[in-house]
């Protein structure tokens, strides 16, 4: 009876029902997507070692302001210190970075040279991170120290270029220079990629070289900030005293620190190293130094990232505006409840009670709801392209007509945690939405409704 | 069979307080058929809307079937509308969505009567108002008094213990009222207790007591002068 009492009101106002469903449609298709990568973001990228990776920051900024208010050190560190700090022996493991991009000129017909994203680094970044290897490994430490010019690429990059053949051994050019591949990875696509913040939804580089070959190769980093004004312009001539021998920061520095004593023991290391730097009349500010394990650094990022802060800032706009769909919904539903009255007192007088007449509408919110979450799944889908095409970056796959990295693209996709989070939002939306209305209905006295059926 | 002891209902909005029934008592058998007549705005359609239990009274004492249902819940008052209360309104107040059968079929839906039994009662209860062939029209394809005849077969059909009638020939024509007062006394004769509220003194003196409500209280409750004369 419950049932077909809502079935029946369902029928009696298709077009109210219908503008229901919509609007509920509607909301969960907006802000799902938003929901879908906020979520996403929240994810840990790296749970099994996130408590003891630490991003370094060290604060040479300059006398009179911080790096960011109130009192943020610069997110990257300097060539010197870089340099310095990699011969502490404390931490497990260590790795300095920056990301950049060269051209790749490859040696295949048909393909002509394009543009690919660098991470240059220390070969312990790879073990330090667990990204794995389809074929080879990581460079020596003899190329690390001498910075030989090897070369790690993606498994999209050494897709394009040797489709999916060995690739190790062989050589490719970057820049004007051959480097010799020594490795290709596994498909890895961190989410967020914590390693660099400064984009958080890029996707992995397409190919990794020694951290100290930078002073050969001088690929220029795509970060840096310098706390003096510039006024130098920048070339591979001046390269060097922008990067290497100044205060300029665009190194990202991780290291790898097993437990507390370590954390504590190089946590003083910094500290002492700064004092030490400070007497040869660097950093003038006093000592700021941080340590941020991955989650830390995802919040530390999250805050002041402008795609990360952007879906943090279109989450909270689509949830208003689900609200603003609920509160048509109910609108909607407050008159098409009421227009019933004089039935629902019909019903009360035959003995139906306030809580059958309640469980009827409650019914037919639910349907309403349930239909309106299906719906919004299938407008989330379109959003959630639409979404990728607002973050996303070119991949070189992309740019060279290859499929995206299938991890990358997996981000971008809702499972089966954002369906049922769907629905349930349908169905609670719904019941928010209908809960006043049913309400209303079911309180009005049959005897004042009977006479106007 | 109905029982009204000292029952009193005031309405109040902002700024009037109106005295609808004050302090009435009455007593009504298993079997009679009673007309309740007054002036309009006298109190009967509230008389009827708290013996129906649509509304509870301010104060009083009332009992259906011997049981006291003065204090009971929402859902207990729900409950007993369904299982022994039938309704009979002026406006006749089908379902225009809902097929003749399904109209009287649904207070035992409400019931939760199993089909069988269901389409059995629905039957019978047709057969007595005479609309057995018209089972699957609906309202608006029937004259006023056929509707009405579907909407009394609606209330007898759950076999209730008593029928509250309001103006039930109120929007009919001399002949139509005729025919339905007809029935209400047939039904009346097979051992149903009828309520009926009415204008009409020719219908009221048709019934077995008359209860003459003025100003919120009971007037007269007496024969009526077909049933005196004849004494």
């Amino acid at each position: 009876m419950l049932a077909s009492s809502a079935l029946h009101s369902i029928r009696q106002t298709p077009f109210l029902s219908l503008l229901i469903v919509a609007l509920i449609a509607v909301g969960i298709g907006i802000t799902l997507p938003m929901l879908t990568v906020y979520a996403n973001m929240q994810d840990d990228p790296i749970p099994q070692k996130s408590a003891s990776l630490f991003r370094v920051q060290l604060d040479n900024w300059a006398e009179d302001r911080p790096f960011r208010e109130p009192d943020e050190p610069p997110y990257a560190i300097t060539y010197q210190d870089a340099r310095s700090l990699s011969e502490s022996s404390i931490p497990s493991r260590s790795a300095a970075m920056y990301a950049s991009r060269a051209s790749i000129d490859p040696d295949k017909q048909g393909l002509m040279p394009f543009a690919a994203t660098a991470r240059v680094t220390d070969r312990e970044f790879f073990q330090m991170f667990e990204v794995e290897f389809s074929q080879g490994n990581a460079w020596s430490e003899e190329a690390d120290l001498n910075g030989h010019s090897v070369v790690v690429l993606s498994q999209g990059l050494s897709d394009v270029l040797f489709g999916g053949g060995d690739a190790v051994g062989k050589t490719v050019r970057i820049g004007d220079q051959p480097y010799s591949i020594v490795g290709v990875l596994k498909s890895w696509q961190p989410v967020p990629k914590f390693y660099d913040m400064d984009d958080p939804f890029a996707a992995v580089e397409d190919f990794f070289i020694p951290f100290s070959a930078l002073t050969d190769h001088r690929l220029q980093p795509d970060y840096w900030r310098s706390p003096y004004p510039v006024d130098i312009e920048l070339n591979l001539s001046t390269f060097d005293a922008f990067f290497i021998g100044s205060e300029t920061v665009f190194v990202q520095y991780w290291v790898e620190l097993a437990n507390d004593e370590q954390r504590q023991e190089y946590v003083d290391f910094l500290d002492s190293y700064v004092a030490q730097q400070q007497q040869l009349g660097r950093f003038p500010r006093p000592v700021n130094n941080r340590l941020s394990d991955v989650s830390e650094w995802i919040e530390t990022r999250t805050e002041d990232s402008d795609d990360a802060g952007g879906v943090t800032a279109l989450l909270v706009v689509m949830v208003l505006f689900f609200i603003v769909c609920l509160l048509n919904a109910m609108n909607i539903l407050l008159t098409k409840f009421l227009r019933s009255r004089p039935r629902v007192a019909m019903l009360r007088c035959l003995g139906a009670s306030q809580r059958f007449v309640f469980g009827q509408y409650l019914l037919e919110v639910t349907l309403l709801a349930a239909a309106g979450g299906v719906m919004g799944l299938a407008l989330a889908t379109v959003g959630l392209d639409a979404a990728k095409a607002l973050f996303d970056r070119e991949t070189t796959q992309a740019a060279v007509g290859l499929a995206a990295d299938s991890t990358y693209d997996a981000f971008w996709h809702l499972d089966t945690t954002m369906i049922v989070t769907s629905i349930l939002l349908a169905l609670v939306g719904g019941w928010l939405a209908g809960i006043y209305p049913a309400w209303r209905v079911c309180a009005v006295p049959p005897s004042t409704e009977i006479k106007s059926l | 069979m109905l029982s009204m002891e000292n029952i009193r209902k005031v309405y109040t909005t902002d700024t009037v307080e109106t005295l609808a029934l004050s302090g009435i008592s009455l007593h009504i058998q298993e079997g009679e058929f009673v007309a309740v007549t007054g002036p309009s705005g006298s109190g009967k359609s509230t008389f009827l809307n708290i013996a129906g239990l649509l509304e509870p009274a301010d104060s009083g004492t009332q009992k259906i079937d011997g049981n006291d249902v003065s204090q009971l819940s929402d859902r207990q008052r729900s409950h007993i509308r369904a299982q022994m209360i039938g309704f009979i309104f002026q406006g006749f107040n089908l379902l225009p969505d809902l097929t003749i059968e399904e109209n009287v079929a649904l207070p035992m839906r409400l019931r939760g009567v199993g089909r069988n039994e269901r389409k059995e009662r629905v039957a019978k209860a047709l057969g007595t108002v005479g609309l057995s062939t018209r089972n699957s029209h609906y309202p608006s394809q029937l004259s006023g008094g056929q509707q009405q005849r579907a909407a009394i077969a609606r209330a007898i059909a759950g076999e209730p213990k008593v029928i509250l009638a309001d103006e039930p020939t109120g929007n009919l024509d001399s002949k139509m009222s005729g025919s339905i007062m007809e029935l209400l006394q047939d039904i009346n004769n097979a051992g149903s207790t009828i309520v009926m509220v009415t204008h009409d003194e020719n219908h009221a003196n048709l019934t077995s007591r008359v209860v003459q409500i003025r100003d919120g209280q009971i007037q007269a409750d007496a024969a009526p002068p077909r049933l005196r004369a004849a004494v």
